[in-house]
């Protein structure tokens, strides 16, 4: 990924354009996470690549673009949130979604509820979090990948993983008790 | 094993990221107390549950990338938004500027719109395809070929087009906006039905299929009501109303020749229009033939091997250009 950290501090059109379709996907996805709405998924994605064009230059490299870009996306989507109140839209939506899940009835809604607070509680965490347990669970990434992606070290993904399942654990801690006959019932059937 | 790195640990085990030492230590572990195995399920179930929600994006990055590259465009026609500061005095000078220049512009282009008639009303001509097209108000258009229709007024008080050849009007509704089609010197005028004009060198013609027209030519005046037509010749202001027989003249709409006992002339006359062809009847008695069926527009062939299989009374003869329908 060392190829992504552009010494120039303007971008050309070429490596803009390479930069877009390199990502667009993985970030459309990382916002349906929070949004569940592949449009307005779609808008904060163009949205925030418009703003790194506009700028111009590349933001300061600290870290690598792809940290920059989930970074952004974190907080605009939660912005989206915020502003739009799709939070409410996003519950029902949600809940939807996961309908066709399971057909054994009081299964459904339990695993329904679970998915939905789930949902939740994964936009509770922290930017650097969220990232890292996005890229490991929803893009299945290895830890050293997802060091390489972001410029971190092993150890901080690591450290990441750990505090996104306590925030996680926390949330869902009334699911727990139930965890044996779910698990049984989701990931064996 | 301190509590935060167990679990940092165990994650690492359910997603088998440990080095092997790690995983001896941490199988010891779960058999050592039935408590660290229910938080291993724990932790499990939170993995696996979240990874459950994982979705592919559906995007496709060239189409959003074409997209972004329409977006980019309208953000560079936009002016850029900066903050005006006292610093800035000539900002606000220029922008006063701008903002009269904009108000300026506004009001001429209303001004340009209330007087209409001015080269920026519509106008549309087809060439050998028949074409759809829909007018300012809405109403839709389907013009024959090689014809026109031109907007006349900026259709606020009236809706008024000139027609030259053939077209079928679809008019919107709109009480208070009559809708007026100048064809020669005849007017229809109408108020939201759907009506056919036809308007030759020699004569106009004008069949109704829904709601009522006025036709007028002169002093002379008639109304329309459906499947009704009027054929105004060009040298007299006589107005004819007779009931419209076929839905000939529908053809370069529907793309079917529909013939319902309607006499072969006729069906030939709309062949030969359609197809530019030169098909002639050459006996009398063939002439007033009745046909009935529906002929797919495809060619003027396939049109006549359909014709003469299902009249046996007919033959057919070439000479030059020219197709000479005879009896046998």
């Amino acid at each position: 990924m060392n190829e992504e950290r552009v010494t120039a501090n303007l971008f050309s059109e070429v490596e803009f354009e390479a930069l877009f379709k390199a990502h667009f996907k993985e970030l459309h996805a990382y916002a349906f996470s929070f949004l569940k709405d592949w449009d307005k998924a779609e808008e904060v994605v163009q949205g925030l690549f418009l703003k790194l064009w506009e700028k111009r230059e590349l933001p300061e490299m600290h870290t690598s673009m792809r940290s920059y870009l989930y970074k952004a996306a974190y907080h605009d989507c939660l912005n989206l949130i915020r502003r739009e109140k799709v939070h409410l839209q996003y519950q029902t939506r949600t809940a939807f979604a996961m309908k066709d899940e399971s057909d054994n009835a009081a299964n459904t809604v339990h695993l329904r509820e679970v998915q939905v607070r789930l949902s939740a509680a994964l936009n509770m965490l922290p930017e650097k979090c969220r990232t890292v347990f996005h890229l490991s669970r929803f893009e299945q990434l290895k830890y050293r990948q997802i060091a390489d992606h972001l410029g971190i070290s092993i150890k901080t993904v690591e450290k990441q993983m750990g505090k996104a399942l306590r925030i996680l654990r926390g949330e869902m801690k009334e699911f727990l008790p139930l965890i044996a006959v779910l698990l049984f019932k989701i990931f064996k059937s | 094993m301190r509590e935060e790195t167990d679990e940092d640990m165990l994650i690492k085990y359910i997603l088998g990221e440990t080095t092997d030492t790690e995983l001896e230590t941490i199988e010891l572990w779960l058999k050592d107390d039935k408590a660290n195995m229910r938080k291993l399920e724990q932790v499990k179930f939170i993995l696996e549950s979240s990874q459950q929600l994982a979705q592919q994006s559906p995007a496709d990055e060239d189409d959003q990338w074409e997209k972004f590259k329409i977006k980019r465009e309208a953000l560079n026609t936009r002016p850029k938004v900066r903050s005006i500061t006292a610093r800035a005095g000539w900002l606000q000078m220029a922008a006063a500027i701008l903002i009269f220049m904009g108000g300026a512009s506004a009001a001429y282009y209303f001004y340009k719109q209330q007087t209409g008639l001015n080269g920026r009303l519509q106008s549309f001509a087809s060439t050998d395809k028949a074409l759809i097209d829909t007018l300012a108000d809405g109403s839709i258009v389907h013009l024959n070929r090689y014809s026109s229709v031109t907007c006349l007024s900026d259709f606020k008080k009236t809706r008024e087009v000139k027609l030259t050849g053939e077209a079928f009007f679809e008019v919107r509704h709109n009480e208070s906006v009559p809708f007026i089609v100048h064809a020669g010197q005849v007017n229809i005028r109408d108020i939201g039905t759907a009506f056919n004009v036809k308007s030759h060198t020699k004569n106009v013609e004008v069949v109704v299929e829904s709601g009522i027209v006025r036709v007028t030519k002169a002093d002379a005046s008639v109304q329309l009501n459906p499947q009704q037509k009027v054929m105004v010749d060009n040298s007299d202001n006589q107005l004819h109303v007779e009931q419209n027989t076929d839905l000939l003249y529908n053809y370069y709409r529907s793309n079917e020749f529909i013939a319902n006992k309607t006499p072969l002339w006729r069906v030939i006359e709309t062949i030969n229009e359609a197809y530019d062809s030169h098909i002639v009847i050459a006996d009398k008695r063939l002439s007033n033939l009745p046909l009935t069926g529906t002929f797919k527009k495809e060619s003027v062939n396939k049109f006549l091997q359909l014709l003469l299989l299902t009249t046996p009374d007919i033959r057919m003869e070439n000479v030059g250009d020219n197709i000479i329908l005879k009896s046998k």
